[in-house]
């Protein structure tokens, strides 16, 4: 019976109640697609800066950290390999040299990232054989390069050409070399772009003397989401020689940035939820003003103003919940499109990304925590607003609502 | 038996000026009366209506329903009481717009804890005898005044109270519309011995009625039985 007259309330005024499940589900599917929008550029861009450099985790020699030079390699052996793949979650392994140098042409020098890596490894993880936008990937037993777009440019170089580079080795020993350009990579960060240089691994190891040693080793996870997890139980697995560090602990400022990012997010739902409240509230209202003599006949003939109540705030509910699940069903294919087909940005918003090394594109992912929150929040505020007619109907006084 | 009785019933409303809308009301209404309240617009024909269906609180005196104080009532106990004892019928738009006829019936039976079957049974029936019988599954919006009424009528009679009060319940109705609702209510006030009192300016109603008590200024002027 209750129900049954909420239910009928709600379709009394068509109108209104499509005005306000309206309100609802644009606030709805605005936060949503903002906020998933949000987060998925944040991930993507994490994604790409710390799957092509650090990795989601990372084992280094104890020290490494702070001091990222050649001295603090680690050695990578098959039984630190097996103890790591043992943690659950782990999905491979990946070694990494990391050093910096000079490379030269005839003519120019720039300063260069080299980082080596396991050609195999790479392309299984990060695509990198994808990547290439002219000449060929290479090998672990090619003692050729990859080069990043931008730092070819930079040099005026293209593949094929050869390209000296100079550096300092293991030990400071001096560690030259003569590289032909296999191919040519684009990264997705402009910034990476601009500095990066690929070598094999056997090959690095050679230029700089390092025998078995590698910079560090990242770890390839099956979830990148459980990082915090199983960087605790590597840690675990191995000794007091070994650091283990996750991604925000290796770029904590682009873990900084995300969060900051993420507060102005929430002072935007803020606004967007309060404009939303006071339109519901609105209709809440006029609805409250529409029925003053329907509340004064019911009540007049003796229905409880609990029971009154309930109908007013289920009619609510029903309305905030309709809105709700239409706001969050007509945000699955924005978001679900945003993330097949990435928007990319031209102009002032081109450059403003590029300077944060971001890659200049507007793309979402699907995070099923954003659709439950805003719809929860939705919910909340309609308990909230509902508050009003509690009180209003709390303290009907009959014959005055019988006048009306 | 008294179903209504009130003591020096007084209602004074407060202001600039004092309003004494009821003074020293000295009244009993008997089981199946058929009573008229009549009387100049600003009488207290209202007043005295609202205090006696516990819609509204005397100043001083005591209004005593169906052998119980209804002054003393805390507000809940008062809308149970109202729910249990007394029928309403007001001057228009007494039925919930987004019920049918026959649920708006069922209403306070339903409020009651009726069970369904004798619900149906007894909306059914008092449907029909307000002639009603084809109305039952229209809402509100889709009857005419005069059948608003009817389906009001039945309403207040649904669950067998003491009695039922209507305050102008012909006010916006036609003549024939008023006659009829005047049968119905005739012919229920016989057959179901369901007490009735009502407000009305009409003469045509007045002339119904088997007892019409005049008020002037809050006080009764006249009372008279035929
Ligand atoms: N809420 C109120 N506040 C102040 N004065 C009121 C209030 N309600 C009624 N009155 C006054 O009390 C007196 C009696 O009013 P009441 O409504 O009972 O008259 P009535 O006989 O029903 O009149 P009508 O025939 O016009 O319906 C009037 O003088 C009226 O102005
Ligand atoms: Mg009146």
């Amino acid at each position: 019976m209750i129900l049954k007259l909420a239910w009928r309330n709600i379709w009394r005024n068509k109108r209104r109640t499509l005005i306000t499940a309206t309100m609802i589900f644009m606030a709805v599917m605005l936060a949503t697609v903002m906020q998933c929008v949000q987060r998925g550029v944040y991930d993507r861009n994490i994604d790409n800066l710390v799957s092509y450099s650090t990795g989601y985790i990372q084992v280094n020699a104890a020290g490494h950290h702070e001091d990222k030079t050649l001295e603090t390699s680690v050695a990578f052996t098959p039984e630190l390999i097996e103890k790591i793949m043992s943690v659950e979650g782990v999905k491979d392994v990946s070694p990494k040299i990391e050093n910096v140098g000079l490379s030269a042409t005839d003519n120019s020098s720039k300063e260069t990232l080299i980082l080596a890596v396991d050609p195999k490894r790479e392309a299984g993880s990060t695509k990198l054989d994808q990547r290439i936008v002219e000449g060929r990937y290479f090998n672990e037993k090619d003692n050729a390069v990859l080069i990043g777009s931008g730092l070819a440019k930079r040099l005026n170089v293209s593949a094929g050409d050869t390209i000296v580079l100079l550096s300092i080795g293991y030990q400071q020993a001096s560690a030259n070399g003569l590289f032909p350009i296999a191919g040519v990579v684009e990264l997705a960060s402009p910034e990476l772009n601009k500095r990066i240089m690929y070598l094999p691994i056997a090959a690095a190891q050679n230029l700089f003397l390092l025998g078995d040693q590698v910079s560090s080793i990242s770890v390839l996870l099956d979830d990148k989401l459980e990082y915090k997890r199983i960087a605790a139980e590597i840690e675990g697995k191995l000794g007091e020689e070994y650091e283990v560090l996750h991604w925000q602990e290796l770029v904590p400022e682009l873990a900084q940035l995300a969060e900051g990012d993420k507060t102005s997010g929430k002072m935007f739902m803020l606004v967007l939820y309060i404009i939303i409240s006071f339109g519901v509230f609105g209709t809440v209202l006029m609805m409250l003003a529409e029925r003053k003599r329907e509340f004064g006949v019911v009540t007049s003939i003796g229905m409880k103003r609990r029971s009154l109540a309930i109908i007013v705030v289920l009619e609510n509910l029903i309305i905030s919940f309709l809105g709700a699940i239409v706001g969050m069903i007509l945000a699955l294919p924005v978001v679900n499109w945003l993330h097949t087909s990435p928007v990319s940005l031209a102009g002032d918003m081109k450059q403003a990304y590029e300077k944060l090394g971001f890659e200049p594109v507007i793309t979402a992912n699907f995070y099923p925590d954003v659709f439950i929150g805003n719809a929860s929040l939705v919910f909340v505020i309609a308990l909230l607003l509902s508050l009003y007619p509690l009180f209003k109907i709390s303290r009907i006084n009959p014959i005055e609502y019988l006048r009306s | 038996m008294n179903v209504i009785e009130t003591k020096s019933l007084s209602k004074v409303y407060p202001g600039a000026i004092d309003v004494v809308a009821l003074n020293e009301v000295d009244l009993v209404i008997e089981k199946g009366e058929f009573t008229a309240i009549v009387g100049p617009s600003g009488s207290g024909k209202t007043t005295l209506l609202n205090i006696i269906g516990g819609l509204d609180s005397a100043s001083s005196g005591s209004v005593i329903v169906a052998g119980e104080d209804i002054c003393t009532m805390k507000e809940n106990k008062l809308i149970n009481f109202r729910l249990h004892n007394i029928g309403f019928v007001f001057q228009a738009y007494n039925l919930i717009p987004v019920l049918t006829a026959k649920e708006n019936v069922e209403f306070i039976m339903m409020m009651q804890k009726w069970d369904k079957q004798k619900r149906e049974e007894r909306s059914t029936s008092l449907l029909k005898s307000v002639g009603l019988a084809e109305q039952i599954d229209k809402r509100p919006m889709q009857m005419s005044g005069g059948q608003q009424q009817r389906v009001a009528v039945a309403r207040a009679l649904a669950s067998k109270p003491q009695f039922v009060l209507a305050d102008e319940p012909t006010a916006n109705l036609d003549s024939k519309s008023t006659k009829n609702l005047l049968d119905i209510m005739a012919r229920l006030n016989k057959e179901e011995e369901t007490t009735f009192v009502f407000s009305t300016h009409d003469q045509r109603v007045i002339d119904r009625a088997r007892r019409v008590i005049t008020l002037e200024d809050g006080q009764i002027v006249s009372d008279e039985r035929r």
